[in-house]
């Protein structure tokens, strides 16, 4: 396999699986002895760091990293998971007991390439749990990996009086290409790995979780997910409503829309505004969008785009609303049914009579669930019911996309530690 | 008013580019008025709020995405003057492009095809041999892309010879028609499927010892690059080796462009290997993502726009299949008008992930 990060360092050449993973092993004992809250200490420079770097502030999301990377996030992350995050540095007292929450080891991550800035997402789970990394990158998203982990490499700060090298996490990294149907790489790569974090489609997630791995590995899966929009009809009534799906518009546009918490459709409860002035203020709220270009986006996704633009402009049951380009498309129907996405920037527009009508249609697989509610109660009652049917996540507008932890219903660091006691 | 008649017949490739768009969108203004007697025709138009008579150029008309022909009646005349039903390819009558054809079409597109090919090969009547067997042109009202190509390309037969037979659902060289033809004194044409000259014809054929002795042979092929490329077979290595094969120049064989969709209208590659856009027909590379025009050496997808079907909506059809614009009006062959190359269709991204999901129903 081609090694392209070791040591902290770029390379760029074929190595043995078992040398990478010596190097990784030695590194993480001084990881592993750093403080956690050295830890946040130097991902917050990092953050601070990476929008004043010129070769880092283009990389895709990189104000959102950067925000999320800040030193109150980074607390609220690790309180939301591990209760008393001094539990990574040592056994803590724990209702009649000693607890300590140990990193499992080696997290080999399985990144889709879907998503620009799933790589250091991923890297950063396995960091905040003291687990070193070797991560399997994609085309897209492994160059923006890279040049994140080098500037960690490159942090030098203070804490407390004391210097503090951001070398020693990025050592505790390994970035590796190979080609994802060689099964002998694939498999040497699963029986390495104490942690596998995939994510991936459907295919390929089962792929992976059938590759042989240790009895103790534990498996964290980021398989294929729906999200949507639903609005009320007080929401739809507003004066302003163009100016406040503005945050909506922009998580459907966000990475072509091919995001597991990317809204593929938004329903409108009936009583409001007809959809037709809906997909009016929708129209205006893509067409404030700035800077979100559409050089990236997949040929074949066009290609899906421009039919799914064909099948509802020859409709005459159908109507779409849409920009010049494919920058942004409303397909609007009568049918209140989640559509199969189109992906591209596609968002479907339909009503429901009574919101009990897609809650009703909601299943595990569905990721995030973007509410337009103006009545709080409502907004309550609603997450209850679509939560208790397999909704992961309720969010609000414009957080679609927000890396907030727990993920897909999991509490992912919690599940990268062993909990280990002292009675 | 040009004729529309008369620029199928004229000699091709004789004029330049601006001044064919400017006579087309004079013969293609009034049939797209017409074509909105089709409901789903008269919807995109009204939802785009186009009108024909404000079009100003050949670009700005709606164009109806190709996959479109599978899930909409897209006839622009009446259905009573529907006569066959052109199908793009398979049997099972699900997906499969539908495009109804008027007995005035048809007959443009039959003298439009004959226009382009004579200018690849004369007018003379020839021997035509069809690399495939006979039953791709079983006799129904409803023919497949293959059969359709057979039966395009045989207007300047004198006698048909098919190379290939099928027993038992078996394809094989038939060796009796192949001994007949190199028996043969007169000049040939040949037509097939790339992929089918080159799995099924050239290897077993060289490995029979066939050698035919046919200097004159013109040889017109098309489709199934993609196979092609996956196997490694150059188009060089391809016309090379097939024209050994039969004993004549590569510089004969020829590889053409066309769709079902858009019969009476190929897209012949000349000597320098330039696809061709005749006089009666206009294409436009589009940009994928902006779906504007893409200029000289860019590459984006394929639309075609014909003015020959005044029984469905062939006026500008996008396709998914890729291609290259290369110049205007300037081939060193010398023939006028647009020339391109064409690169294979879209192909399935690596782009997949968390959100490469389907809708899960509850049972």
């Amino acid at each position: 396999m081609r090694c392209h990060l070791l040591n902290g360092k770029r390379i760029d050449h074929e190595m043995e699986l078992e040398s990478i993973v010596n190097a990784l092993n030695k590194n993480s004992k001084e990881f592993r002895r750093m403080p956690i809250g050295d830890i946040v200490a130097i991902l917050d420079y990092l953050g601070r760091d990476l929008i004043k770097d010129p070769e880092c502030q283009t990389l895709d999301g990189i104000s959102y990293i950067s925000m999320w990377l800040r030193r109150s996030n980074l607390e609220r992350v690790l309180k939301t998971e591990y209760d008393d995050p001094a539990v990574l540095d040592g056994f803590i007292p724990s209702e009649g007991m000693r607890i300590k929450a140990q990193p499992r080891g080696l997290a080999c991550h399985w990144v889709a390439n879907n998503v620009t800035t799933l790589g250091i997402f991923s890297v950063l789970l396995a960091i905040l749990s003291k687990n070193s990394s070797l991560v399997k990158a994609s085309l897209i998203n492994k160059d923006h990996l890279l040049k994140i982990l080098a500037k960690l490499d490159e942090v030098r700060c203070e804490k407390d009086g004391r210097s503090l090298s951001g070398a020693v996490i990025a050592a505790s990294v390994a970035v590796v290409t190979f080609e994802g149907r060689d099964i002998n790489s694939s498999s040497k790569f699963s029986q390495v790995a104490d942690i596998k974090v995939v994510w991936g489609g459907a295919e390929s997630v089962a792929a992976i979780s059938s590759l042989p791995s240790r009895s103790s590995c534990e498996l964290i899966l980021f398989g294929p997910k729906y999200s949507l929009g639903v609005m009320d009809r007080e929401f739809s009534q507003q004066k302003d409503l163009a100016l406040k799906l503005r945050p909506f518009a922009r998580d459907v546009m966000l990475f072509d829309q091919m995001a597991c918490s990317s809204p593929q459709v938004l329903f409108v409860e009936k009583g409001g505004r007809d959809l037709n002035e809906v997909a009016a203020a929708l129209k205006e709220a893509f067409q404030s969008q700035r800077g979100i270009t559409i050089g990236g986006m997949a040929e074949d996704i066009c290609a899906k785009v421009i039919n799914a633009r064909g099948r509802y402009l020859l409709d005459v049951d159908r109507n779409v609303v849409s920009s010049h380009d494919l920058s942004w498309t409303i397909l609007i129907d009568n049918e209140d049914s989640f559509p199969d996405p189109v992906h591209g920037r596609c968002l479907f527009l339909r009503s429901v009579d009574d919101l009990d009508r897609v809650s009703a249609q909601i299943t595990h697989n569905v990721q995030a669930v973007e509410l337009l509610f103006t009545d709080e109660e409502k907004m309550i009652k609603f997450s209850d019911k679509a939560t208790a049917v397999g909704a992961d996540r309720i969010i609000l507008s414009g957080g679609a996309h927000d890396f907030s932890l727990p993920w897909d219903g999991m509490k992912v660091l919690n599940r990268m530690v062993r909990w280990v006691t002292i009675r | 008013m040009t004729d529309l008649e008369d620029l199928i017949n004229k000699e091709q490739y004789t004029l330049q580019d601006d001044e064919k768009q400017s006579l087309l969108l004079e013969i293609m203004r009034p049939q797209l008025e017409l074509s909105l007697r089709n409901d789903h025709i008269a919807s995109l138009y009204a939802k785009l709020r186009v009108e024909p008579s404000s079009i100003e150029c050949l670009d700005d008309i709606p164009f109806v995405p190709v996959q479109m022909f599978k899930l909409f009646d897209l006839a622009t005349c009446e259905h009573s003057d529907i006569f066959r039903v052109l199908r793009s390819s398979g049997t099972t009558g699900i997906n499969q492009s539908q495009v109804p054809l008027n007995k005035r079409t048809a007959t443009y597109q039959t003298k439009a095809l004959k226009s382009i090919i004579q200018s690849f090969m004369g007018a003379k009547r020839r021997r035509m041999l069809v690399i495939d067997h006979q039953g791709i042109n079983a006799s129904t009202a409803e023919i497949t892309a293959r059969g359709a190509g057979v039966r395009g390309l045989s207007l300047f037969s004198k006698g048909m010879h098919y190379l290939l037979k099928q027993e038992g659902g078996t394809i094989m060289l038939d060796e009796d028609a192949i001994a007949e033809v190199s028996r043969t004194k007169d000049d040939v044409y040949i037509f097939g499927f790339t992929y089918i000259i080159w799995s099924e014809f050239y290897h077993r054929a060289k490995a029979a010892g066939f050698h035919l002795d046919l200097p004159n042979a013109v040889i017109f092929h098309s489709g199934g690059w993609k196979k092609m490329e996956d196997r490694k077979v150059s188009r060089e290595v391809f016309s090379t080796s097939v024209a050994e094969l039969f004993g004549t120049s590569p510089s004969k064989v020829h590889d053409f462009y066309g769709m079902a969709e858009q019969t009476g209208v190929i897209f012949v590659e000349c000597e320098h290997g330039h696809k061709h856009v005749p006089d009666f027909a206009h294409v436009v590379i589009r940009d994928p993502r902006t779906l504007q025009p893409c200029g000289i050496g860019e590459t984006g997808l394929i639309q075609v726009s014909s003015p020959l079907s005044d029984s469905y909506y062939s006026q500008a059809i996008l396709t998914e299949d890729k291609g290259t614009l290369l110049g205007i009006d300037d081939c060193p062959c010398g023939r006028k008008g647009r020339y391109f190359q064409v690169s294979g269709r879209v192909a399935r991204s690596e782009v997949r992930g968390c959100g490469d999901t389907y809708k899960e129903s509850k049972l």
